[in-house]
């Protein structure tokens, strides 16, 4: 219960990050997902069924708030979810420099299955020099984020009670 | 460093516990199993709400609404705080490294400029909302105006969130304008918010007509950036300058508004169609408030 209090106000608090802070104070047109670190966390460190069901509420409110088509985020994200779930069950390592690599893949994978899903395939080959740029500068700018938030996860979780540890399987 | 998944359950029995080993690893694997279940369900279910399309008053999408109105307080308080705080950068900061002696004067200037900064942007918004009104009037048309009080929570979309809702007539379908053009059409509303998906994402389109030829063509965002002409065929008569107007046939927007202007025009690399770039009118970067209309147009075919 308690990672659900502690993951839903640190969903709050990135979604008001990437929805209004990012867009107004307008420094770079890039947005960090926030979100999606938020889940590489839960899928590398928390292995059980909140973890699962949380990661899915984060897609749903990524697309409660992003792009036309509900249950695209939420069905990436889950991936994204399980894809960090199976890898880190066969780490000996887990900490944030592994966290920010998963991060920087998660979105790659993300951005490109949106464009795919979306139907933006065409426009892929057209334009592919320019798109790849913008969505490594994304990965990048969220990768460099992470440690920052898993540090807050931690603190966060520290003050709730959470088991220092990663609770992993 | 933490310890492979079988040693981390089995280390709760202590070492060389057989009994412990074995209990603990069966209760990995049912949890890693109950895991798994609950993943795919997950995985379906979001392919499910993928595949059959959230309508605004479905019962699916209650909870999109719900998330919308409790971050409506926390957008809008970011909102403010994000414009003030700018205001203050631009009108105070900007006056940082002036003369040591100058600092008792300069100081004053700066409360000053405070002051002058804050009624501009009021004369700023006054005007913008004059000139809203300006558009509403020669629509015709019912219309709110509406703050623009946040962006997309990913960069892979173009939308905007602004803070008018349904309490105020605004639902899924209507178009959304600026004192400069079109701007985009609302694909979600809650009680006091409403999504804007703009002109410039690659999943929206608008029909329009070449001012000068008098040729039909869709306008769609790009994804990489930018507004193009879609479907134009090589023989078709577009060249640069050309103004593009909303021709009324989508029922979305009404006739006659200025949706950008033609800036290149080259022959595809492949295929029958030119690869026409758009200049909007609409600077979306500085989108700060947008006129919704609240009803929608007549085609323009039922108009004649």
């Amino acid at each position: 219960m308690r990672i659900a209090v502690l993951f839903s106000l640190a969903a709050f608090t990135a979604l008001a990050v990437q929805t209004s802070v990012m867009h107004l104070i307008g420094v770079i047109a890039l947005v960090p997902d926030l979100l999606l670190v938020l889940a590489v966390n839960l899928g590398l460190r928390h292995h059980n069924l909140v973890a699962a069901i949380l990661a899915f509420a984060l897609g749903y409110a990524t697309d409660a708030f992003s792009g036309t088509r509900i249950g695209l985020n939420a069905l990436l994200v889950t991936i994204v979810f399980f894809v960090c779930y199976e890898t880190s069950r066969h780490l000996w390592v887990n900490n944030d420099v592994v966290g920010s690599v998963a991060v920087f893949l998660a979105v790659v994978f993300r951005d490109f299955g949106t464009l795919l899903l979306t139907g933006a395939g065409q426009d892929l080959q057209v334009h592919a020099g320019r798109i790849f740029a913008q969505i490594f500068a994304q990965a990048l700018l969220t990768a460099c984020l992470t440690p920052m938030v898993f540090a807050l996860l931690r603190k966060g979780g520290k003050l709730l009670g959470l088991p220092a540890t990663s609770q992993r399987e | 460093m933490t310890l492979p998944s079988s040693e981390y359950e089995g280390a709760r029995f202590g070492p060389g516990s057989i009994f412990g080993a074995a209990f603990s690893g069966r209760r990995s694997v049912a949890r890693r199993n109950r895991l798994l279940l609950i993943g795919s369900v997950l995985l379906l279910l979001s392919v499910h709400l993928l595949s059959t399309g959230v309508k605004q008053g479905d019962l699916s999408s209650r909870p999109r609404r719900i998330l919308m109105e409790l971050m409506f307080p926390l957008d809008a308080a970011m909102a403010r705080v994000a414009r003030t705080s700018g205001r203050i950068y631009h009108s105070y900061f900007d006056l940082v490294g002036v003369n040591q002696e100058n600092q008792r004067l300069k100081s004053q200037l700066a409360q000053l400029d405070l002051l002058q900064a804050r009624l501009t942007e009021v004369e700023a918004d006054n005007q913008r909302l004059s000139e809203l009104l300006e558009v509403r009037r020669a629509l015709g048309m019912k219309a709110v105006a509406a703050n623009v009080i946040g962006g997309d929570a990913t960069g892979m979309s173009r939308t905007i969130v602004v803070d008018r809702g349904e309490r105020s007539g605004v639902k899924s379908g209507l178009a959304v304008l600026s004192e400069q053009g079109v701007v985009g059409k609302v694909i979600g509303a809650s009680r006091n918010l409403a999504r804007v998906l703009l002109l410039e994402d690659h999943n929206c389109a608008a029909d329009v007509l070449d001012q000068r030829s008098r040729i039909h063509a869709i306008v769609a965002g790009a994804v990489d950036d930018g507004v193009v002409l879609k479907y134009v065929q090589r023989s078709e008569d577009v060249k640069p300058g050309d103004r593009l107007v909303t021709s009324g046939l989508d029922g979305v927007f009404p006739r006659g508004l200025l949706v950008g202007t033609i800036s290149q025009v080259r022959p595809q690399s492949s295929g029958l169609f030119l690869d026409v770039r758009v200049a909007p009118a609409v600077n979306f970067r500085q989108l700060e408030q947008v006129l919704v209309l609240t009803e929608q147009p007549l085609r323009s075919m039922d108009h004649n």
